[in-house]
């Protein structure tokens, strides 16, 4: 029945836009000045004009309008609707570079929905509206909606929603489109495509083009359902432009469903209950955690079930799943720092629990990337390897992040947190009073060993200490020191991370103070995750921080200008090496095993002359700036000035010239 | 000047293994310079004689002819009656340690380094890439100075590194060019003491 309305609602709406169409081609001979004068015009005065430039003329202007195009009263628009349902999925804020193709749910958000949940969220480019959606939803844990261009927003999004989907993060695209090729203005079939969300269909969840309100309703509801059930991924929604602008009756029979969302499944229970055996029978298991914390519960429940076996537990830190300082965090127990971290806990295992584990092969494996590749083995030939995880539930074929194959010896395919607290029952209930004894005995070396990774980490950091550049481990020290007494957040420290040097120095432990990495390797992630990230902490009141690289910011820096206009408090410390180092370290790799030489492997990746001032061009748009610093003795003054900006409501950036790792 | 054959720079190593710093290097590092010992362990001897001059058995493998890729592949692969070894018996890297043994006894001179000169080529060869600028390690590679490896050791590793580092061969960076860059490594500033910086206080 609603059917049927909406398609006679549509047929009207076709009229009146073919009314329209056909009094702006009369319009158009009209504001013609005749054929004779036309013929003596030249080519170029043709070409510079255009051709439908209206000319005003008595005759014109004494005709009165076919029809005047205002909704009536007993008629809305079919975005309010729209918003309608996008407000029942309770978006904070939706992000967006203005586009044509979503003018009316644009319209609908900012005036019928008030501009508040969702409050729109004004973007510099589409990739920054995508990649500060995936850092807000690490911080906050629910997702951001996005609205691009079905044809060139989306192109400019899809690095930013590969990155989302690498790292399984919901995030809430909708589309613009214009279906109907008869109704297109000429720019509009730039952005018209048949199949929009074809490009992005190999690394997104689900999407679907809705082709009447009802069918927008459900597949909306759906969409987020679809999204926010692990394993999560972004989904994509493509809205005709007809069906937002055209307008229906205020009586229409439609109405927003009911969102449920799916309880993540737990483990089989005879499973679950071989793993605990597994777990409680072996002399040396590690629990090894990737993306198991969706919820703080999870951090919480990890802690439970490597206490309960006095576990060690590598944390690989796309989520933050175990506190850094906890005595059984060996996360950071390698030589010198220097990865992988697989050599030292690893190696001794008996059995090997991989939780949300998103590379378990590279886990118990090593690479050695020489001119001719070599893989080894780490982990004992006889581990015996346990896997829980979504990952197992769902796979695409064309992108590659599926990474290889591990073969394992019990494979749960669960969501990790959800399935935590059946096996930390089954642990319990099996430790015998003499394995609780042989568990205290490991737990106490391993606190000694996680003890001694601290201060080897501290050790480590004092090298190079007064040193300009300022070192990567003077750096994280310094802004440590300055926030470490602040509800802190490390919003982004995509590829600053290196050595490890915020999770070896800082003390972590809540989940929103390390929000992982970018999951595809993206660049360009860090700066709009970092400022997803601050706007989903304001709230909160926390601090927000984050460890900016220099190549990375040069993607979109505009996004540090929609933190301004926002009025979204973050503090940016640029870790500026003035290049892209990995990539100078992967050429110099080539030129080694082509034995030509070293000296040229800086071409190409490096960003020196000019060298970029990014005080100066951030303060542009209207950020706090300090910069560049070289003297490792003025960073603790200039952060202290920042952190009073940002304490007000608003970002700063300092910028750091520091070494290259 | 201080004259020195290769193989009695790596035995050196192998000898005074125990005064280094422990975990300043690389585990690797110090399988590969277990090479006499490999040897010992694995019987080639018995084959191929003490020092691999060849014997009833097996043939002289102390010439130095056999590149190290050639070596392993051998190794692992032979042709002849020789037993193969897999990788689960001795390492690559091992087995780069046994080649490194049999190398004949070609007279090397250690160069005297220039710490200028090993400044700039410290950067202009990529060393900082990995090793940060004052050598003191990072995400990509160990620390490496102040208080170096032994050069022996240090040169050892430059040219045969057992883990992901590029190999730096003697066509792109000579000998000199590596004593030039261990006497910039030798004279980095040690830190000053971690109880005495506030910031790193636990």
């Amino acid at each position: 029945m609603t059917q049927s309305k909406d398609s006679k609602e549509a047929s009207i709406e076709r009229r009146r836009f073919l009314q329209h169409g056909t009094l702006a081609g009369a319009a158009a001979l009209i504001g013609s000045t005749g054929p004779a004068k036309a013929q003596t015009e030249s080519a170029t005065d043709a070409e510079a004009r255009p051709a439908t430039t209206p000319i005003m003329t008595a005759e014109v202007e004494a005709t009165p309008p076919a029809d005047v195009q205002v909704i009536s009263s007993h008629e809305r628009s079919g975005s309010d609707y729209m918003v309608d349902v996008i407000k029942s999925l309770n978006f904070e804020y939706i992000c967006a570079n203005p586009g044509s193709s979503f003018r009316g749910l644009h319209e609908s958000l900012i005036n019928y929905g008030g501009n508040e949940t969702p409050e729109l969220i004004t973007c510099c480019h589409e990739e920054s509206s995508v990649a500060m959606a995936h850092g807000y939803f690490k911080a906050e844990g629910k997702p951001l909606a996005v609205m691009a261009h079905g044809t060139v927003g989306l192109q400019h999004a899809a690095m930013a929603i590969y990155n989302a989907w690498c790292d399984r993060v919901p995030v809430y695209v909708i589309l613009g489109n214009h279906n109907d090729a008869s109704l297109r203005r000429a720019a509009e079939w730039y952005h018209g495509v048949q199949d929009a969300a074809d490009m992005v269909r190999d690394y997104t969840k689900w999407d679907d083009t809705p082709w009447s309100l009802s069918h927008f309703s459900e597949s909306a509801i759906r969409a987020y359902k679809v999204a926010m059930t692990p394993p999560m991924a972004p989904v994509v929604l493509v809205l005709d432009g007809h069906l937002q602008e055209g307008a229906i009756s205020r009586d229409a029979d439609l109405r927003v469903p009911k969102l449920t969302l799916p309880v993540p499944p737990q483990g089989e229970s005879g499973a679950v209950e071989e793993a605990a055996r597994m777990l409680v029978d072996a002399e040396y298991p590690v629990i090894v955690a990737d993306r198991l914390a969706r919820t703080p519960r999870g951090m919480a429940l990890l802690i439970e079930l490597a206490e309960a076996l006095q576990a060690a537990v590598i944390d690989q830190g796309s989520r933050l799943n175990f506190p850094t300082r906890h005595p059984l965090n060996q996360t950071h127990r390698y030589s010198n720092g220097v990865p992988p971290i697989n050599r030292t806990v690893i190696p001794q295992a008996d059995v090997i629990l991989g939780l949300e584990v998103m590379d378990f092969w590279s886990t118990v494996n090593v690479l050695r990337d020489q001119l001719h590749r070599s893989t080894s083995r780490v982990a004992k030939s006889d581990a015996k390897l346990i896997s829980i995880t979504t990952g197992d539930l769902y796979i695409r074929s064309n992108y590659q992040d599926f990474r290889r194959m591990q073969e394992v010896d019990l494979a749960i395919a669960a969501d990790g947190e959800a399935t935590l607290p059946a096996l930390i029952e089954a642990v319990n209930r099996l430790t015998t009073r003499s394995r609780r004894r042989v568990f205290e005995e490991r737990g106490a070396q391993l606190a000694v060993a996680s003890q001694m990774a601290d201060e080897d980490a501290r050790k480590a950091a004092s090298y190079a200490w007064d040193a300009s550049p300022v070192s990567t481990a003077r750096l994280c020290a310094e802004i440590w020191a300055q926030i470490k007494n602040e509800d802190w957040s490390l919003v982004s420290s995509y590829y600053s991370d290196s050595g490890g040097w915020p999770r070896r120095l800082w003390d972590f432990d809540k989940s929103y103070q390390w929000l992982g990495h970018a999951g595809g390797g993206g660049i360009g992630y860090g700066a709009p995750a970092s400022v997803g990230g601050a706007l989903a902490n304001r709230k909160h009141g926390r601090f927000s921080v984050a460890i900016q690289t220099d190549g990375d910011l040069m993607y979109a820096p505009g996004v540090l200008w929609t933190a301004a206009h926002h009025r979204i408090p973050l503090l940016s410390v640029m870790n500026n090496n003035r290049a892209y180092h990995m990539e100078v370290m992967h050429v110099q790799r080539m030129c080694n095993a082509r034995n030509r030489g070293i000296e040229r492997a800086r071409i190409g990746s490096e960003l020196v002359d000019p060298n970029i001032n990014y005080a100066k061009m951030v303060e542009g748009l209207g950020v706090y700036t300090e910069g560049p610093i070289e003297n490792p003795l003025d960073l603790g003054p200039a952060l202290r000035r920042a952190i009073a900006v940002v304490k007000r409501g608003e970002p700063a950036l300092i910028d750091v010239v520091t070494q290259a790792r | 000047m201080v004259k020195l054959t290769l193989r009695v720079m790596v035995l050196l190593a192998g000898i005074f293994t125990h005064i280094f710093s422990p975990g300043l290097f690389a585990q690797e590092v110090l399988e590969a310079e277990r090479g006499s010992e490999h040897y010992v362990e694995l019987g080639c001897g018995v084959c191929h004689g003490a020092d691999g001059e060849g014997a009833m058995l097996g043939p002289n493998i102390a010439t130095g002819t056999l590149t190290l890729v050639d070596f392993i592949a051998y190794v692992r692969q032979p042709t002849g009656t020789m037993p193969s070894y897999s990788a689960t018996e001795i390492s690559n890297t091992g087995l780069s340690g046994i080649h490194a043994y049999l190398q004949p006894s070609v007279p090397q001179l250690i160069p005297a380094g220039r710490v200028e000169e090993g400044a700039a080529l410290y950067s202009s060869t990529g060393c900082y890439a990995c090793h940060a600028n004052e050598g003191q390690g990072g995400a990509q590679g160990p620390r490496i100075g102040p208080d170096p490896v032994t050069f022996a050791r240090f040169l050892w590793y430059v040219r045969y590194p057992s883990g992901s580092m590029p190999p730096y061969t003697d066509t792109v960076m000579s000998d000199q060019d590596l004593a030039d860059i261990y006497s910039f490594l030798e004279t980095r500033l040690r830190p000053p003491s971690v109880d005495n910086i506030p910031l790193l206080a636990p």
